[in-house]
């Protein structure tokens, strides 16, 4: 089994690479306990190799080196972003005001990890597929001194918690059932349209209970199950972050990427306007004009009628869940400790706070006594927005990003060292 | 402090999304391989499986009360499935009750060669699992090469 060498040197090869990165030295205990968990992959993989002999069966051990191409090819992109978390670039001031947030959020096992990006995709890493608990920060290069676009990090805590809780809860399948039956209806509405691209499904009753019937439909809820989910995450970096997640998700993205949409992620307008009523719930006020700063990627084109329909009923199977998704996420993270923005005295209270942040940053001072991330947060946009600090002789961008970086070392500091009142 | 949820949590059930499952497949598939070649293996991958096809119809869910019967397949799994079973030799599936009640019948057959109980059923395993992660490893690719690419990139 001469191809068998090939897939020994290339894991050999992977594992002294993590061999080398296990001897950095890295700011924080994640990173490494990352490594440790890419590592037991890699060790199956040798475990499974070490099974393979001349007498095996060829199939098997061809599966068992495509697999391992595979997470050689998912994994190593996650050796680049451990080895890049410990980059002096990284604005390490972030980091543990995040983690803390995680944990509130997640649980005590939550272990974050935040690098910067030679890729303009935000956040690109976000459910790692073996490495549960983990969630990776990955922010673009040029902007990974920027406190601004923290409040994106909400949107990563939404796929951990998406996945550590709703995809394993009673939520999950009662969820899923939704998004299958909103389809099935919608078949059942367009059945000519159905049939014109199925003719040979006979009957409605097939959709449930034939096979073939429902590998028909079957990628339409893959892309409402993963839209979904999109939605979810937005609706938690926005309840966690408020008005200044939105800023932030503008900031990286409008007025939107070019090119054909993703069928797996709502197109842009239909994920801001969720967004603007996710909101409005919550008690947080958008921008008044937010909806119009930006525009929606190509749709499928009708040459393609198959995926245009499939994706049709993916779209509002999606769109159906959203409002309960909103309900969900919010009810998930609702603990003492978040901000709160659901009554008109908390609003109050965090309009106070972040006035009061924005008035030391126009003295460009850091603030004290800020209390929580997310406000000194949104008072750095409102400040960003109304192109303040004026400083002679300084750039207002650099002095604001100088102060919220300051802002939050003073707010670790006063949760490290709570006043005795 | 983990916050609070009143929703019971299930056990892991077969989902084609799980992004564990590819391997999780190859590796009952590498196990059984080696079974049918008479060299020891420790069946961990192969008694997992088995656990995630029959928590597919069966839950125990504490405080609500006994076995919970009723199938978490969602479509997508239930394709994935459908296909793998074509590797099973004269066991033609088309109806969906059917191939629920084939996956009982697999998951027996799994816990029966996870005890090295004589069954000579190692191969038709096998295969079936290969099938499986072949399955889920596509359908995973599928989700993630819908990623915007850059241009300049080859």
């Amino acid at each position: 089994m001469q191809p068998l060498v090939f897939a020994r040197y290339r894991l050999t090869a992977f594992q002294e690479e993590l061999a080398v990165l296990e001897r950095a030295e890295f700011p924080y205990p994640a990173a490494e306990a990352a490594l440790r968990k890419i590592k037991d992959v890699f060790v199956k993989h040798a475990r499974m190799l070490d099974m393979l002999d001349q007498g095996s069966d060829l199939n098997t051990v061809n599966q068992v080196c495509q697999q391992q191409l595979t997470d050689l090819w998912d994994y190593l992109p996650f050796l680049g972003f451990i080895l890049r978390s410990t980059n002096v670039r990284n604005a390490f001031e972030i980091y543990t005001p995040l983690q803390r947030l995680a944990w509130n959020v997640l649980g005590p096992k939550a272990q974050l990890l935040l690098s910067s990006e030679w890729d303009y995709s935000p956040f690109v890493y976000t459910q790692d597929p073996l490495l549960p608990g983990f969630i990776f920060i990955g922010i673009p290069a040029h902007e990974s001194s920027n406190p601004l676009v923290a409040p994106l990090a909400g949107h990563e805590m939404g796929h951990a918690l998406w996945a550590d809780v709703v995809e394993t809860s009673l939520w999950h399948p009662a969820f899923l059932s939704r998004l299958k039956a909103s389809i099935l209806e919608k078949i059942n509405e367009r059945w000519d349209a159905f049939r014109t691209l199925h003719p040979d499904i006979q009957k409605r009753e097939d959709l449930e209970t034939e096979l073939f019937a429902t590998a028909a439909w079957a990628p339409a809820f893959a892309w409402a199950r993963r839209q979904s989910e999109e939605y979810f995450c937005d609706f938690v970096g926005l309840r966690l972050f408020g008005e200044s997640f939105l800023f932030a998700f503008a900031h990286l993205l409008f007025p939107v990427l070019e090119g054909r949409r993703a069928l797996h992620y709502p197109n842009m307008m239909r994920r801001v306007r969720f967004q603007v009523q996710a909101a409005r719930q919550f008690g947080i006020k958008p921008p008044i004009d937010y909806e119009l700063w930006f525009k929606d990627r190509e749709e499928p084109s009708d040459e393609d009628r198959h995926e245009k329909f499939l994706v049709e009923l993916a779209d509002s199977a999606a769109d159906q869940l959203a409002p309960d998704l909103i309900g969900h996420a919010n009810s998930l993270i609702k603990q003492s400790g978040l901000p709160d923005w659901s009554t008109e005295e908390a609003r109050m209270k965090h309009r106070a706070t972040v006035q009061r942040i924005y008035d030391d940053f126009l003295l460009a001072t850091p603030a004290e006594g800020t209390g929580h991330i997310a406000h000194i947060l949104n008072a750095g946009w409102k400040a960003a927005m109304d192109k303040v600090p004026q400083v002679p002789d300084h750039v207002p961008q650099q002095v604001l990003r100088e102060l919220i970086l300051k802002s939050l070392e003073v707010l670790e500091f006063e949760t490290k060292n709570p006043s005795p009142s | 402090m983990k916050l609070h949820i009143d929703t019971p949590t299930l056990r892991p059930w077969l989902r084609a999304l799980e992004p564990s499952l590819p391997m999780l497949a190859t590796r009952a598939a590498v196990e059984l391989d080696a079974q049918r070649r008479g060299i020891p293996a420790s069946m961990d991958a192969v008694r997992e499986l088995s656990e995630l096809l029959k928590n597919s119809f069966e839950q125990e869910i504490d405080g609500v009360g006994p076995r919970q019967s009723t199938s978490l397949l969602d479509p997508n799994t239930i394709v994935l499935v459908g296909r793998a079973l074509e590797s099973i030799p004269n066991r033609r599936v088309t109806k969906i009750a059917e191939l629920q009640q084939m996956m009982h019948e697999i998951a027996e057959w799994l816990d029966q060669s996870a005890d090295n109980s004589p069954s000579g059923r190692a191969e038709v395993l096998r295969d079936f699992c290969l099938a499986l992660a072949k399955g889920a490893s596509a359908h995973h690719r599928e989700l993630r090469d819908e990623k915007p690419t850059n241009r300049y990139r080859r």
